[in-house]
């Protein structure tokens, strides 16, 4: 089991505010990884950084053993790395099958075909992801149409369809009801095991966080502040100080 | 099937018209297709990319230049001219799209805008080469084409050849993606779509086809003069375009139609006729933003009523 992504000495500074702040993160090919820590800890922040929406301060991405820092998120998604946003962010006025099957086109590097159909090009594929996250009911509806949870699911649906190896997720269940959470839940976790993508996901419900994660890496204004397996973690007495103590 | 059914059945019905129609009224109908053309290739950057160019004047013109500068100065036989509009269109959007879609939103409006005040200017003081504000007016089309019912022949199936290539490129991977960056730049980006190179592309494409709508206007009016080019001309296919309907592809062609005839009706009974447009594009703006070719489907109806309603509560509550 190989190291898929890493960050060294990362920081993202805003004026002389360090949001990221000398931040190595590891993560082994295959594994489950959350992120967590308090509102404006800099998870999102983090994800900005390594997906290239954002251009690092200080410090470098690798990924896959190449170097990313800086890249336009365009190339990062062809790296391999895909994301789904906090913020919910679709194509409001396209249906769930175009949507996807947008992502589809654009990981076959075939988004600047103008000689074919696109109703035929990549449906296939893109119906696979719909059902893989549950949206085939509503596969022909626009976007702006879809319930909060739905729009959640469609969100990590384009994020799949570019066939990452590494899907970042943030904050995947925000806003959901128990049973979109449930689902979602198994999804990230049939996802990692049975297609053996590596997740990286940042997470305020600690049910789901402890449910599924390899690791926990713990974030506290800027910095690291713990990292562990589950148990480990919720043993830890700053994590239980700075975060996890209002939690319960 | 039904798609096609009404398309078809137009071109049938301008076919037989052309046998039909006196000339005068002839010619009016080659000048809605002609801006039919303009407004569709246009709309292939507003309605599809979300992209407001105010600049489109500079191909049209340019098409219509080439035709009648060429034929000018080197004798050049239209139907040379008639390729190489097109293609002189797509490699000005080059340069020009390179430049101004480096910009976002307004300043890349304001950008196109001022790209096309700049070749205005050239059209209007390069005396030698356009003949400036005189223009060039002449025989430069076959006298075939100069015949009325040929040359709406040719017109119309010009028109209906770029709009299937036009409507082919809209219903591709390239259509669908252009209208996911219209819908979510970033999320299209984070898709791993090169966003700027895939609205280069079209900026290119709408060039070339609104050269080739230039080289219509030369075979209605057998002339080219800086007002082609004047910014008033790049607002024609978006006040267009809107009114008819822009996520739709055919909207355009029927903002065309209504534009026209419209203000033919309209300045037989007032001088008003700015007003009344004026009028028109608001209330198409408030009630259906999706156009006149909106209400040809339910949805389009259910939205614009959903629309007006919701509009009346806002007004109810603040009032
Ligand atoms: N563009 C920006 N300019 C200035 N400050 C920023 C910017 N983006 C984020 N910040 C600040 O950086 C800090 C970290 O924000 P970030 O969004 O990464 O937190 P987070 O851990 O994702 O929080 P949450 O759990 O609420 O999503 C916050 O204090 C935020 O105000
Ligand atoms: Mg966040």
């Amino acid at each position: 089991m190989g190291v898929l992504l890493e960050t060294h000495g990362l920081v993202k500074a805003f004026g002389g505010f360090h949001a990221v702040d000398n931040v190595d993160l590891v993560v082994n090919d295959g594994e489950i990884r959350s992120v967590i820590g308090p509102n404006g800890a800099g998870k999102t922040t983090l994800f900005n950084v390594v997906t290239g929406h954002l251009r690092p301060t200080h410090g470098h991405v690798r990924f896959a053993g190449e170097d990313i820092t800086g890249k336009s998120p365009h190339t990062v998604t062809r790296h391999g790395l895909a994301r789904a946003f906090q913020i919910t962010n679709v194509f409001p006025r396209m249906t769930v099958l175009e949507s996807v099957q947008c992502a589809v086109l654009a990981r076959r590097r075939r988004t600047s075909d103008f000689v074919t159909w696109y109703h035929r090009s990549a449906r296939d594929a893109a119906m696979e992801v719909i059902e893989a996250v549950g949206l085939v009911e509503v596969a022909e509806q626009e976007a702006r149409t879809l319930s909060h949870g739905d729009q959640r699911a469609l969100e990590v649906a384009l994020a799949l369809a570019t066939g990452p190896r590494l899907l970042l997720l943030d904050e995947p269940t925000a806003g959901m009801s128990p049973w979109e959470t449930e689902r979602t839940v198994e999804l990230v976790r049939d996802l990692a095991r049975a297609r053996g993508l590596t997740v990286l996901f940042c997470e305020h419900d600690m049910n789901v966080v402890f449910a599924i994660s390899d690791r926990i890496t713990v974030m506290h204004q800027g910095r690291v502040i713990a990292e562990g397996v589950p148990e480990e973690v919720r043993q830890n007495e700053e994590v239980v100080r700075v975060y996890l103590g209002d939690q319960v | 099937m039904r798609r096609v059914g009404l398309p078809v059945a137009l071109i049938v019905v301008l076919v037989v018209l052309s046998y039909t129609l006196p000339t005068s009224r002839l010619l009016v109908l080659e000048n809605v297709l002609a801006l039919a053309l303009f407004a569709v290739a246009t709309n292939l950057l507003l309605g599809y990319g979300g992209l407001v160019s105010f600049g489109q004047a500079s191909f049209y013109g340019l098409g219509a230049y080439v035709v009648a500068a060429s034929w000018a100065h080197y004798k050049t036989p239209f139907w040379v001219a008639f390729i190489l509009a097109p293609v002189a269109g797509a490699v000005l959007a080059l340069v020009v799209g390179a430049l101004a879609l480096r910009t976002r939103r307004l300043y890349f409006a304001l950008l196109t805008l001022a790209f096309s005040q700049l070749f205005f200017t050239v059209a209007e003081k390069w005396y030698g080469f356009t003949q400036g504000d005189n223009g060039i007016f002449g025989t430069m089309i076959p006298s075939k084409l100069a015949e009325p019912q040929a040359g709406f022949l040719f017109v119309l199936a010009v028109t209906v050849i770029a709009m299937l290539i036009l409507w082919k490129v809209t219903e591709s991977p390239f259509g669908l993606t252009l209208r996911a960056i219209r819908e979510n730049r970033e999320r299209a980006e984070a898709l791993g779509v090169n966003v700027y190179w895939h609205q280069l592309l079209a900026f290119i494409i709408s060039g070339a086809f609104c050269a080739l709508a230039g080289v219509l206007f030369v075979v209605h009016d057998q002339a080219a003069y800086p007002q082609l080019l004047d910014w008033t001309k790049s607002g024609d296919p978006v006040l267009v375009s809107v009114i008819g309907g822009m996520y739709t592809f055919l909207g355009p062609a029927v903002g065309a139609l209504v534009y026209q005839y419209g203000h033919d009706l309209i300045i037989e009974y007032t001088t008003h006729w700015q007003l009344v447009l004026g009028i028109v594009l608001l209330a198409i703006v408030l009630f259906v933003p999706d156009g006149l070719a909106g209400l040809f489907s339910l949805a389009g109806w259910r939205r614009a009523g959903a629309r007006v309603r919701s509009i009346l509560r806002r007004q109810a509550e603040v009032g």
